[in-house]
Parts: structure tokens; C-alpha cells; sequence
């Protein structure tokens, strides 16, 4: 046999089978080369088509939202303004490119105000803002009350530094005002009717008009007490308007506050002694400086809220005292407590909580809610702490 | 003869309620339904004490205070202010022109208002 080299000597058969695999090989790896790079053409094709349709449907978006926004550059200067924002200023995308939003921008009060002024920074910083209620000054001149939002834009390279999202709320402030003048309105209507019935039913209790019998004296007395009821919720009402429209205007005036608290005790001591309280006061600070009359709402209510929840022979404590260059006053009681759960409703109007209704049927709601609106008029705080069954204790801190 | 108070209000409800518990007292009044009344019934009968409303038609309490302040018997007249309304403002007003005090309606019960009647000018 010849010792020819071992490719050649393969059987014939063999190597025609093996080529036409390898042939079969090639011709399914071009095939799957191919169809891949179709499949990957199709992918990719795919993709960027779903990209363009996803950021044809944010900018749909962006530019039909019922919500104004702005696209804004570095310094807080317009860029990009959806339709919303054209028709909030009254002004067309070219004329808002370039102008700066934070111009535009003001506040009612002097918190809001300084705000405002401190916005500019806070953009240029990165910083978000969430919901800040401002006004809007039109170049026309009208203005809208807004939620102003700034989202920051990540994306550093971006000439965009931002977007601004401004909630138009004029129309709810509107009502929101309506609803508070009319409270003020009817509650003042009421007050000569009320003023009336009160000193009518006097006379007609008094010998000097005649003489009653029991039982109609025992009408009378009733419809006394109603009179009362009528009158105290009328001017809780009141003052809850006043303070909500910003009416009452709070006259700091330097107090001492012994003879201030000792005043407000003697209105309430009958209602303690009655149910045989123990009302301890510690005043270790000599002046307050406040506004009389808020200060009256707060120390007033506080006490007579402790002496109504607090079942008989109770104790109550008052402390008045300086802490951190704030007047520091505490009420605290051993009464019914407030519920956990319901806590954090407690300042809220109209709200009463569950087992405040059983133990003392009347009662507003609007105590603790003009309480602390009065407290944060006087540029203070109020918390408290409490556990139902074993008391509560609130803290009102008014800084001096 | 018993002293003379004039109550000038118009809202004739509580206004009359006020005038008879105070006669019930003792004491002589008349009523006027707003400022211009009031005036010429105060320089007619000169009272003893003018209950002065502020919020009034035709002429309101401060108004009419001012015109009164400038007569020569007016100059003189005791006002005590009665209003519905915490105004400090117009309070403070009738406080300048000599009001002796005020009294805010809807706080007081009538037998205290007569007592303050009887603080401010004596017994009938």
C-alpha cells in the first residue's frame, strides 16, 4: 500500500459527506448571520421607533397638560412653555423665551415674600421646591394666586436646569374667602338677634316685669342657656373668620402676666370648683409680650378645654415660663386624653374627638383650631401630648 | 328727679330691651333710632348719659359724637359707646372725642350693663 498523507486517505464516501456538512454548516451560520443582523436591524428599528413614539407622546403631553410648565435655563430664564403656561400669562412662547420666571413672582404676605426672594438661589442650587404658595404678576397686571413646583434637571450637560410646574389656584382662594366673609357677614347678622333674645328673656325673668311660676321661669332659664350656647359658638365663629382672613391685628403689647392669667382663672374658677378640680398655677415668668387678645383666646381655651375633659376632682396645671428666649406656657391635665388614632386631627376645624363628644356634649370643634392659628398669629408653635385615659398636656411657645 | 340716659341704636330690639331694663332701675330714658335723632334729642333734653352706637344710618355714632362735641353743653355730655362690632379702630375714634368707655354688646348681660350705668353716673 502507498503511505499517502491521512487526508488523502479518507474513503471518497466520507469526504463527500463531510464537505456536504460543512457546506450545510456555512450555509446555516450565513443564514443565522443574516437573519440576525435583520433581527437586530428589526430591533433596533423597532426601538427608535418606539422612542420616537414615546417622545412624540411626552411632548403631546407636555405640551396639552391642563398644567402650566416651564423649561427653564440656568438662571431661571424661559425656554420651553406648554400651551397651559401661554394661556396662564398671557403671553406667547416668544414672548416668555428668555424673560426670567422668578420676575413674575410674588407673595401676599411677608413669609411668602421672603420665599420668593429666596428662590433664585435655590435654583441655581438644585434644590426642588414643592407646592409654594405665591402670586403672579401678568405683564398685563392681573395676577393669579399659584402652587409654584421646580423639578431640577439631572442631567448636567442638559442647557435645561429645570422645570417649573405652576398649579393656578386663584379660583379656590376666591372661594375660600367668599366662604370666610359670609361666615363673618351672617355671624355678625346674628350677634343683634342674639343680643336681643338675651336681654328680653332677662326682663322677662326680672320681678320688675311681674311674676313667673316655676315652671315658666324654668322656660326661661332654658332658653337663657341656649342664648348662651348661640353666643359663644357665634363668637367662635367670628374670631376663627377674622384670624382666616387675616383681620385681627395683632397689637404687641407687654403683659404681666400673673394678674393677666389670674383674670382669665376667675372666668373659668366656678366651672372647676364645681366639679372640684384642682387647678394648681406656677407663672415663673413676669411679662409676656403678645397681643391681649390672642393670648386670651389661647390661655382661655386651653384651660377651659382641661377643666372639660377632665372628670371631677381632676387636676389641672398651668406653667408659665421663659425657656430659650421664648415664653413657655404648658396646661396640662389627668382628664380623658385623646385617642391616638385621632391625634393627628385634633387641630383641625370642626374636629372633635370620639370620646370628647360623650364626655362633654357641647363643644364647637373650633377650640384648638382658633387656638392655634392664634399661636402661630403671635409667631409661636403649639403641641401637646397626650394618652387616652391619663391626660394631656399641652405646650404653646411664643418666642419673646 | 331721676337721671336722664338717652340710648341711641338702631336696631330697635335690643335697643328697647336695654331702655326698659334700665327704667326697671329707675332711671328716666329715650330712645332714637339713629345719629341725627340722637343729636337733636341730646341737645333737647341734655341726659345725663348718651349710649351711643357706632354702625348707624343717616348719621353713624362717631358723627354724630363729633357734631355733639362741638356744641357747648355737647362738649361735656357723657357717651358710653355700645357697638356689635370689636372695631378697635372706631373705638379708639370715640375714645379721643371723650367717650368714658364701651361696651361691647354681645358680652354683657343686661343687669351688668346697668350696673356699669350705675358705676359711670351714680343711682337713679
Amino acid at each position: 500500500m502507498d503511505p499517502s498523507p491521512a487526508l488523502f486517505s479518507y474513503d471518497p464516501f466520507w469526504f463527500v459527506i463531510l464537505t456536504l456538512f460543512s457546506l450545510i454548516l456555512c450555509i446555516l451560520t450565513v443564514i443565522l448571520i443574516v437573519r440576525a443582523r435583520s433581527v437586530a436591524a428589526i430591533l433596533a428599528e423597532r426601538s427608535l421607533a418606539d422612542l420616537l413614539s414615546s417622545r412624540e407622546l411626552f411632548y403631546t403631553l407636555y405640551r396639552n397638560s391642563p398644567v402650566p410648565y416651564l423649561l427653564l435655563l440656568k438662571g431661571g430664564e424661559i425656554s420651553l412653555v406648554n400651551d397651559a403656561a401661554v394661556r396662564l400669562f398671557g403671553m406667547t412662547n416668544e414672548e416668555l423665551r428668555g424673560k426670567t420666571l422668578f420676575d413674575f413672582l410674588t407673595g401676599d404676605e411677608p413669609a411668602a415674600e421672603q420665599q420668593v426672594e429666596i428662590l433664585p438661589s435655590k435654583f441655581r442650587q438644585g434644590a426642588p421646591i414643592n407646592n409654594l404658595d405665591c402670586k403672579l404678576v401678568r405683564t398685563d397686571g392681573q395676577t393669579r394666586y399659584i402652587l409654584l413646583s421646580l423639578f431640577p434637571v439631572e442631567d448636567k450637560s442638559n442647557p435645561h436646569r429645570g422645570l417649573a410646574a405652576l398649579v393656578d389656584i386663584t379660583k379656590q382662594k376666591e372661594v375660600d374667602k367668599a366662604k370666610t366673609e359670609f361666615v363673618s357677614l351672617a355671624s355678625h347678622q346674628l350677634r343683634t338677634p342674639l343680643a336681643s333674645m338675651r336681654w328680653n328673656a332677662e326682663l322677662l325673668a326680672s320681678p320688675k316685669s311681674g311674676t313667673l311660676n316655676e315652671v315658666q321661669q324654668g322656660y326661661v332659664m332654658k332658653i337663657e342657656r341656649a342664648v348662651e350656647r348661640m353666643n359663644a359658638l357665634i363668637g367662635d365663629f367670628l374670631n376663627m373668620s377674622r384670624l382666616e382672613l387675616g383681620m385681627l391685628q395683632a397689637e404687641p403689647t407687654r403683659i404681666v402676666l400673673r394678674d393677666f392669667i389670674a383674670e382669665i382663672l376667675r372666668e373659668l374658677e366656678v366651672s372647676a370648683e364645681e366639679k372640684h378640680i384642682d387647678l394648681s398655677v406656677d407663672v415663673d415668668l413676669t411679662h409676656i409680650t403678645a397681643d391681649p387678645n390672642l393670648l386670651h383666646h389661647i390661655v382661655a381655651n386651653l384651660i377651659s378645654n382641661a377643666v372639660k375633659y377632665t372628670p371631677e376632682e381632676g387636676t389641672i396645671r398651668l406653667r408659665a415660663y421663659e425657656h430659650d428666649g421664648a415664653a413657655i406656657i404648658e396646661v396640662s391635665d389627668n382628664g380623658v386624653g385623646i385617642p391616638e388614632a385621632e391625634q393627628d386631627k385634633l387641630f383641625d376645624k370642626f374636629f372633635r374627638a370620639s370620646n370628647a363628644k360623650t364626655t362633654a356634649a357641647e363643644g364647637t370643634g373650633l377650640g384648638l383650631y382658633i387656638v392655634k392659628l392664634a399661636a402661630e398669629r403671635l409667631g409661636g408653635t403649639i403641641s401637646f401630648a397626650s394618652k387616652e385615659g391619663l391626660g394631656t398636656a399641652f405646650t404653646v411657645r411664643l418666642p419673646q | 328727679m331721676a337721671k336722664h340716659i338717652l340710648v341711641i341704636d338702631d336696631e330697635q330690639d335690643p335697643r328697647s330691651a336695654l331702655a326698659q331694663g334700665l327704667r326697671n332701675e329707675g332711671y328716666e330714658v329715650t330712645e332714637a333710632g339713629d345719629g341725627e335723632e340722637g343729636l337733636a334729642k341730646a341737645l333737647e333734653i341734655k341726659p345725663d348719659l348718651i349710649m351711643l352706637d357706632i354702625v348707624m344710618p343717616k348719621m353713624d355714632g362717631l358723627q354724630m359724637l363729633q357734631a355733639l362735641r362741638e356744641d357747648e353743653w355737647g362738649k361735656n355730655a357723657q357717651i358710653l359707646m355700645l357697638t356689635v362690632r370689636e372695631e378697635m379702630s372706631g373705638l379708639s375714634k370715640a375714645i379721643e372725642l371723650g367717650a368714658l368707655d364701651y361696651l361691647i354688646k354681645t358680652n354683657w348681660k343686661l343687669h351688668e350693663i346697668v350696673e356699669k350705668v350705675r358705676e359711670k353716673i351714680g343711682t337713679p
